[in-house]
């Protein structure tokens, strides 16, 4: 346990000085105008922060939380109408003036944004920046406010201040801009803080680094923080008092724990049990909340969850529920049936029966073209590398040198199986599918499809053979549509680009349609006329029209709601099993991973650091890089959630244009420090290969196959010695 | 950088002598000189004629071959682009000439730009409002009226007020006139005679560069850093005036940088209208006149015009704009 590097739980609610009441919001709305009609985005919202307090504000996109956020500032646009009470200190906000709302910003109330590239001003120095922040506020020299920017700079760790201050937003990588902009949202010591997705744009442990970072801040300014997220895990882990916002209303409100563990209105319930989590069964499928959120152009007259929630009946429709105490202290729900939800502890295991079960697919599917052998392989790669010249300078354009993007992987997908491929953004999960869909020789090494060297293929006919049994589902389902054609042509172009039948195409959309749960009036449709739940389905059903036997699945959920997710995932699950499909699935995310993969590998800047079968890897993490990853992880389980030891990677991922000597990972590892001066020369100087890991016996490292079939695990005779060998790249996996 | 600086004139310069090389083709193919003699009365001796076309290796007897070599030699060993028809050396006669294209579209198009940039920026923060409809307007206008018309109705106007006024204030005739003898006339002479033209460029120059303007500004009037530095407690004018004009300088100085090598050549109803005799006005009456040198020398400065313009645009980026300056990588392939 030296090793790891533990983090301080956050303070008690209790343990804090919680005295006056900072900021008072009443009975707030905010309507858009746009061109479809007024856009009622926040809906008679309520709600006070107090001194030192952290609130969470929870919720999907269009809930009208950042709305919300902005509306406070008073940085909403100017076509947004503010009615309602926002008071700051008991001065009335609404309908001051920019001049007037301006000697407050940055100096009682603080903002730090989502984006931190697009948040800051790119022709300005970090320095510049944070200086103007003092000096709006404050009249210091310019050398006292330099030296404060200094200092602001080092309290937000940022590595050797005094030069780093002259460096430009774009020299900064992600984390460190958003250490930044929490630096500049600290200058002036504000009495609170609005964090508006502070860490989505952000890898899981540069998160967990940042959402440290802007504890401490808080901490030492005493400032209260509002936290506006839609991820549970980090409400989990920072707040601790959450509201939920659905359709631009609160409907759930409370301490952390009373709303995670005894949740009361059936949105949050939907919400926290669709998420995927470590420790559940695997083969029941999430519960997913159907149907979407309603339009805000045409507020509902009743409940707005209504749609969707499975305790409907009529008295939900008919008058809108407002936000009542249900338990001490503080705890209240906007449900017409909160008395009976308390009455029988309705939980969400009572009202979101998961349908279906990977058995019960199993069962009902009938077997689609049987592998002539069992487990062949669809995809294998070895030693493949993928690099890519870098060029610098705006006017003079040079090579400077390499990208070492992918840098030589070995992959095996069998038939049937889902392969989870994880690491953090810049690490080569995409370039790795990208260079598996180009169908054109690697930099080094060789790809085989379907048992056929991409390297020889040597006509066009093979190449589109091959070209058919693959297909890939993209990250952001609404950019990987062409908004100028229908659903209809959208599905269709792939037959007709490979001249299928034209009599028969007709009847073949329809079909996709049907199969990724889609009914026939939405042919007609365009991109903008579907929701991101529903574009991603017409994806899916265009990757399915050419019966693909690899489906390649690039991040295909993390563009989504919270809510949404689930479906989606089920329907990927759904199809595996009555297709035969074998998934490469490329995640961030792995509570989702270890829900849908069998196996997973584990990729760190351009290689593969850990692979397994899933049980194996999540269970026992033997690389030190999976293991941060694990623990960086929020989870959506309070308790769990602060009771946990961190360990997470020291600094930032280095760049894939001069990757480390010896094992990659050795600059950030938080185990290289234990160790003696001989062993960490050899972690510095001998790059790591795959070995099976140590830690466990060697007759548990032969993992069981998954059998597409039965949709088990079954032990296969053939396979067993290579499909779910449990392997990392450290020389001292076994040293603890 | 050294290297990579010389690599890149380098192909610049490859560039311009393949197209002062194809332009020069073009003209002794389509021109034809030798009419200027033909068509004069009382008529010259043929034979005459030729020598006269010969002496400025303009005849069209003498193989295509040596004349190119005679052409390209002269330039490369004496810098010597050549004699026109009637005599004259081209050379000379554009030393001369592009000083006073200088002189014409300096301040027009500095003022246009500077004029285009502040309409651009305050129509941008007023967007889709009575103001901005107005300079929308005008702007289209502005832009669809060809510039001679525009050089035209503003001779007119300044006619009138010269007659109403009974003064000769306005000054549309060359680039001096009859002047005082005390110090400073002859400059204020000048600026008489520079004022309409200059009014006139400064319409066009602002009417395009307007239009750049907001549209860049648009943008960045509703970038992530705007709100940013409102949120730090900047009004709503101090981010827009420090932050979101900054940004949206660059592409425009980049578009001001190339327009303003173009306008060397592209001014020429300008100068024919007010009688400059400038390099535009040379474009035309070369090309009229059968003057195939000066045709070829007016289409290589032209071209060494748009590349310099292309140059100055890219250092112009690279100066503004610190992602580019500084050691900005990017992928490709």
């Amino acid at each position: 346990m030296h090793l790891i590097q533990a983090l301080k739980p956050p303070a008690k609610a209790e343990e804090r000085i919680v005295t006056t009441t900072i900021l008072d919001v009443q009975n707030l709305h905010v309507r858009y105008a746009n061109e479809a009609g007024s856009l009622h985005a926040v809906r008679d919202v309520s709600f006070s922060l107090r001194a030192g307090e952290t609130l969470a504000l929870v919720g999907e996109s269009g809930s009208g939380k950042s709305a919300t956020a902005l509306a406070i500032m008073g940085l909403q646009p100017d076509s947004a109408k503010v009615d309602g009470s926002i008071r700051l200190y008991g001065e009335q906000l609404v309908g001051a003036t920019d001049i007037a709302l301006s000697t407050l910003r940055g100096k009682t109330m603080a903002m730090v944004f989502q984006d931190p590239l697009s948040a800051m001003t790119p022709v300005y120095t970090v320095g510049e920046q944070l200086v103007e922040s003092i000096q709006v506020h404050q009249t210091s020299s310019p050398q006292s406010a330099r030296q404060r920017a200094v200092e602001l700079l080092d309290l937000v760790g940022i590595p050797e201040p005094h030069q780093r201050i002259n460096a430009y937003p774009h020299e900064f990588s992600g984390g460190m801009r958003q250490r930044v902009l929490i630096a500049m949202a600290i200058a002036n010591n504000p009495d609170v803080i609005i964090a508006d997705e502070p860490t989505t744009a952000l890898d899981v442990t540069i998160q967990a680094q940042v959402l440290d970072v802007l504890q401490k801040a808080c901490e030492q300014t005493n400032a209260a923080l509002l936290l506006i997220t839609h991820d549970l895990g980090v409400v989990a882990r920072v707040a601790e008092k959450a509201m939920v916002m659905y359709a631009g209303k609160i409907v759930e409100q409370g301490n952390v724990n009373a709303l995670f563990y005894d949740s009361q209105m059936p949105y949050t319930m939907g919400l926290l049990g669709s998420l995927p989590r470590v420790g559940t069964d695997k083969s029941v499928a999430l519960s997913a909340i159907e149907g979407n959120p309603p339009s805000l152009l045409t507020p509902p007259t009743g409940c707005a969850f209504a749609e969707r929630c499975p305790l409907v009946d009529a008295a939900c429709r008919q008058q809108e529920p407002s936000l009542t105490k249900v338990t001490e202290p503080d705890h209240w729900s906007a449900c017409v049936h909160h008395q009976i939800i308390k009455r029988d502890s309705i939980t969400h295991a009572d009202l979101f029966q998961p349908k279906l079960t990977t058995e019960s697919i199993a069962t009902k599917a009938s077997p689609v073209n049987p592998p002539d052998s069992q487990h062949a392989k669809v995809l294998e790669m070895s030693a493949v590398k993928k690099h890519y010249p870098l060029f610098k300078g705006g006017v003079f354009r040079r090579r400077v040198g390499t990208v070492y993007a992918v840098d030589g992987i070995d992959l095996t997908l069998y038939q049937g199986e889902t392969l989870g491929l994880v690491g953090e953004s810049g690490c080569g999960k995409s370039t790795t599918t990208l260079s598996i869909l180009d169908l054109e020789p690697p930099t080094h090494g060789t790809i085989k499809l379907f048992g056929e060297n991409v390297n020889q293929l040597d006509s066009q006919q093979k190449r589109l053979a091959l070209r058919r049994k693959l297909q890939i589902v993209f990250q952001d389902p609404m950019s990987s549509l062409d908004p100028r054609m229908s659903v209809f042509d959208l599905v269709a172009e792939p037959l007709r680009v490979f001249n299928d039948n034209p009599d028969t195409v007709d009847n073949r959309v329809n079909e996709l349609l049907q199969l990724v749960g889609l009914d026939a009036s939405y042919l007609a449709r365009f991109a903008q006329q579907l929701s991101g739940g529903q574009s991603q389905r017409v994806c899916i059903a265009r990757a399915l029209a050419l019966e693909p036997q690899l489906l390649i699945l690039d991040e295909p959920v993390s563009a989504l709601d919270v809510s949404i997710r689930a479906g989606i995932v089920n329907l990927l699950q759904e199809l595996k099993l009555t297709l035969g499909l074998s998934y490469l699935f490329v995640a961030h995310d792995l509570a989702l991973v270890r829900h849908i993969a069998d196996r997973v590998a584990v990729m760190y800047l351009g290689r593969i650091v850990e692979t397994g079968t899933v049980e194996a890897v999540y269970e026992n993490p033997t690389h030190p890089y999976t293991q941060c990853l694990l623990s960086a992880m929020p989870i959506a389980d309070p308790k769990l959630e602060r009771s946990r030891a961190r360990q997470i990677p020291l600094g930032e991922l280095p760049s894939p244009a001069s990757p480390p000597q010896g094992c990659h990972f050795h600059t950030r590892c938080p185990k290289k420090i234990g160790l003696s001066s001989e062993q960490q020369r050899m972690c510095v100087e001998v790059s790591p290969s795959l070995k099976p890991a140590a830690s466990m016996p060697m007759s548990q490292q032969q993992m069981p196959v998954y059998d597409k079939r039965t949709g088990s695990h079954a032990k296969s005779e053939t396979t067993k010695t290579t499909t779910g060998v449990h392997t990392a790249a450290c020389h001292f996996s076994d040293f603890v | 950088m050294g290297a990579y600086l010389l690599k890149r004139f380098l192909n610049y310069a490859i560039l311009l002598v393949v197209a002062t090389n194809l332009s020069w083709l073009l003209a002794v193919t389509q021109l034809n000189p030798r009419s200027l003699y033909e068509i004069s009365n009382p008529p010259i001796d043929p034979i005459s004629i030729e020598n006269n076309l010969r002496s400025r290796n303009l005849s069209d007897q003498v193989p295509l071959s040596e004349r190119w070599f005679t052409w390209s030699s002269s330039i490369i060993l004496d810098w010597n682009w050549g004699q026109s028809p009637r005599g004259g050396n081209v050379g000379e006669e554009i030393d001369r000439r592009i000083w006073v294209s200088v002189r014409l579209i300096t301040l027009g198009s500095l003022l246009g730009a500077g004029l285009g940039v502040l309409i651009g920026t305050w129509s941008a923060r007023r967007q889709y409002g009575l103001s901005d409809r107005t300079f929308t307007f005008l702007a289209l206008l502005g832009l669809s009226i060809p510039s001679f018309v525009i050089a035209n109705l503003l001779q007119v106007a300044a006619t009138h007020i010269n007659d109403i006024t009974g003064t000769r204030f306005f000054e549309f005739v060359g680039e001096t006139g009859a002047h005082g003898t005390w110090l400073g006339a002859q400059w204020l002479d000048r600026l008489q005679h520079l004022l309409l033209p200059t009014i006139a460029l400064t319409i066009l120059g602002a009417a395009f560069f307007s239009r750049i303007q907001r549209n860049v500004m648009l943008d960045s009037l509703h970038a992530g850093f705007v709100r940013t530095a409102r949120a730090k407690g900047l009004t709503r004018s101090q981010a827009i005036n420090r932050h979101a004009l900054r940004v949206s300088l660059i592409p425009t100085s980049t578009y001001f940088a190339f327009s303003i090598a173009t306008l060397f050549v592209g001014a020429a109803f300008m100068e024919i209208i007010f009688s400059f005799h400038g390099m535009g006005e040379y474009a035309v009456q070369t090309i009229q006149g059968h003057d195939v040198h000066g045709a070829v020398a007016t289409a290589a400065f032209g071209g060494l015009c748009v590349l310099t313009g292309a140059l100055l645009a890219d250092f112009m980026v690279a100066w503004l704009d610190p992602r580019v300056r500084s050691a900005s990588t990017s992928h490709s392939g």
